[in-house]
């Protein structure tokens, strides 16, 4: 018996658009493979594959769903970038977002977006996100 | 020993819920309570997961949890934070599922079946963790909201009672865990004074299950918080909002709100008897249902000679029970019966039903109805008062 979960179903953004240029010490990371992991309504999430172009740009569209909100089930987002270079997989963004805006994790709407393989994990925490990445923008 | 504040405690209460992936542990990690000078890499940790079919894997009830040593500013102090439900796993209907029951807990006192099922699966990990540490501990922190709430409070007592340490609870929004003798016991084995425990008013599931079970501290108000939402309000109950309502406070600063007097008997006396109206929508109402069915409950036992302890663990429901002992009441002397009498008209106003003309009408087999209908009634307003979101 379920009593604290009804209510109608909203849409959700479960990934906010990334477009941006992937470097290796400054230089473009051509062809890479980027695998996107997304988790929020199971435990086995899904995958999405991209590429880099010759000039290492990618871009991941954004991904929405329908959710019903319940305070009893905290909502929690979390995704994972990975990219293939080199024959070794390299993390360059770990999330989780406690809220389904759009652009949460940026802060607003990201601009310039730069990811660097050879920076460490940067660490982000705000209200709605904790995060680890390799990637920088501007608002 | 260095007490986390309330903006600390919620941050990491809130932090918990974000830790999905192995990566995510090291994130967590990185929190000002656990940094050391110099030390890169997080102190020592592990990482809990309720047992689900495997040894690691999650079961329906969601449990999960981080135990570490702290950094630089809480050297030999260990954090235990556990988190509540989350989307990504199978949604435990943990408060109004009509089959609550209680067991004993690893110490003999009585809990929640489901709460103890959750913490009890992750006690081998603790065990192993504390082991670790060659009893080189000298307080420990145990976090939690909600769900995590309430296995922080049965981590607390476990700690407190089987490894001695000095322990501190702090929960946001967490459900009730045990009967009173549970909260007694525990009161006196963790310390009352080491107990935080922070609810919105209209947080409806603070408010559940309804009694037998009861907070911790006993007898004591805890953290009440202001919340913007006249009615019950499933608002009341996001992390989110338990974050905010506590920045920059200190502990001293939440005890400044005490409650009315839902455990004065002269209050509950004076509720049950006024003619004011009772609308189920209002928390004060279950407050004072709540406090004058422990008030009333208890006020038939002394006079009949039950003992309580334990008297809820049977194969019959809670609400059963209750009834049971309420039907002996009837049947007392006019200073027990009278008060039986207007609980009964209380609650049965409260759910619209028309109120007996006399005190024989309230057969044991018309409570059980009434205290059934008042349970479905309560896990309804619950229910409402999320939906309105």
């Amino acid at each position: 018996m379920s009593l604290f979960f009804g209510g109608d179903k909203s849409e959700i953004v479960i990934f906010s658009p990334l477009d941006g240029r992937l470097l290796y010490k400054g230089e473009p990371v051509s062809n890479a493979d980027i695998k996107l992991w997304i988790k929020w309504k199971d435990t086995k999430g899904e995958s999405f594959h991209y590429k880099t172009d010759e000039k290492g740009y990618f871009s991941i569209p954004k991904k929405t769903d329908l959710y019903k909100d319940s305070p009893l089930a905290q909502l929690v987002i979390t995704q994972e970038i990975t990219v293939e270079y080199k024959g070794e997989s390299h993390l360059i963004w770990t999330l989780s977002k406690t809220d389904g805006r759009l652009n949460v994790e940026f802060g607003g709407e990201p601009k310039n977006l730069i990811c660097e393989l050879a920076e460490d994990l940067n660490t982000i925490r705000t209200d709605e996100v904790l995060m680890g990445t390799r990637c920088n923008w501007e608002i | 020993m260095n007490t986390p504040s309330p903006t600390v405690a919620a941050e990491l209460a809130s932090d918990i819920y974000r830790v999905q992936t192995d990566s995510q542990v090291q994130l967590f990690m990185s929190h000002p309570v656990f940094s050391r000078r110099n030390v890169k890499v997080a102190p020592e940790f592990s990482h809990l997961k309720a047992e689900v079919g495997g040894r690691l894997v999650l079961n329906h009830k969601d449990g999960f949890g981080i135990c570490s040593k702290g950094g630089d500013q809480h050297v030999n102090e260990v954090f235990l934070v556990f988190r509540g439900t989350t989307t990504a796993n199978k949604k435990a209907d943990f408060l109004t599922d009509a089959r609550i029951g209680i067991t004993n807990n690893q110490s003999g006192l009585p809990v929640h079946i489901g709460f103890n099922h959750c913490f009890s699966s992750m006690v081998p990990e603790i065990k192993k963790f504390f082991s670790s540490l060659n009893g080189n501990v000298t307080a420990v922190h145990c976090i939690g909201h909600s769900l995590g709430g309430a296995v922080a409070a049965l981590a607390a007592d476990w700690v407190a009672r089987n490894l001695k340490h000095s322990t501190h609870l702090y929960t946001f929004g967490a459900p009730r865990v045990g009967t009173d003798w549970f909260v007694k016991s525990t009161t006196s084995t963790v310390g009352g004074r080491n107990m935080h425990r922070v609810y919105h008013k209209t947080d409806p599931v603070t408010m559940a299950p309804l009694y037998p079970f009861m907070h911790a501290p006993y007898n004591a108000p805890g953290h009440y918080v202001h919340s913007s939402q006249p009615l019950l309000s499933g608002e009341a109950h996001r992390m989110t909002n338990y974050t905010r309502s506590v920045k920059d406070k200190s502990w001293e600063a939440l005890s400044g709100a005490p409650e009315p007097p839902y455990t004065l008997e002269s209050a509950i006396e004076a509720w049950l008897e006024s003619k004011t109206p009772v609308d189920s929508s209002s928390p004060t109402f279950w407050r004072w249902v709540d406090s004058a069915l422990i008030y009333v409950v208890k006020k038939v036992a002394m006079a009949a000679l039950v003992g309580l302890q334990g008297a809820f663990i049977s194969f019959f429901t809670v609400a059963d029970k209750i009834a049971y002992i309420l039907a002996t009441g009837i049947s007392m002397a006019e200073t027990v019966s009278f008060w039986v009498e207007r609980l009964m008209r209380k609650i049965m106003q409260a759910l619209g039903m028309r109120t007996p003309e006399s005190k024989a009408a309230l057969t044991e087999g018309l409570i059980r109805y009434v205290l059934r209908r008042l349970t479905a009634k309560s896990n309804k307003e619950a229910r409402n008062a999320i939906e309105k979101l």
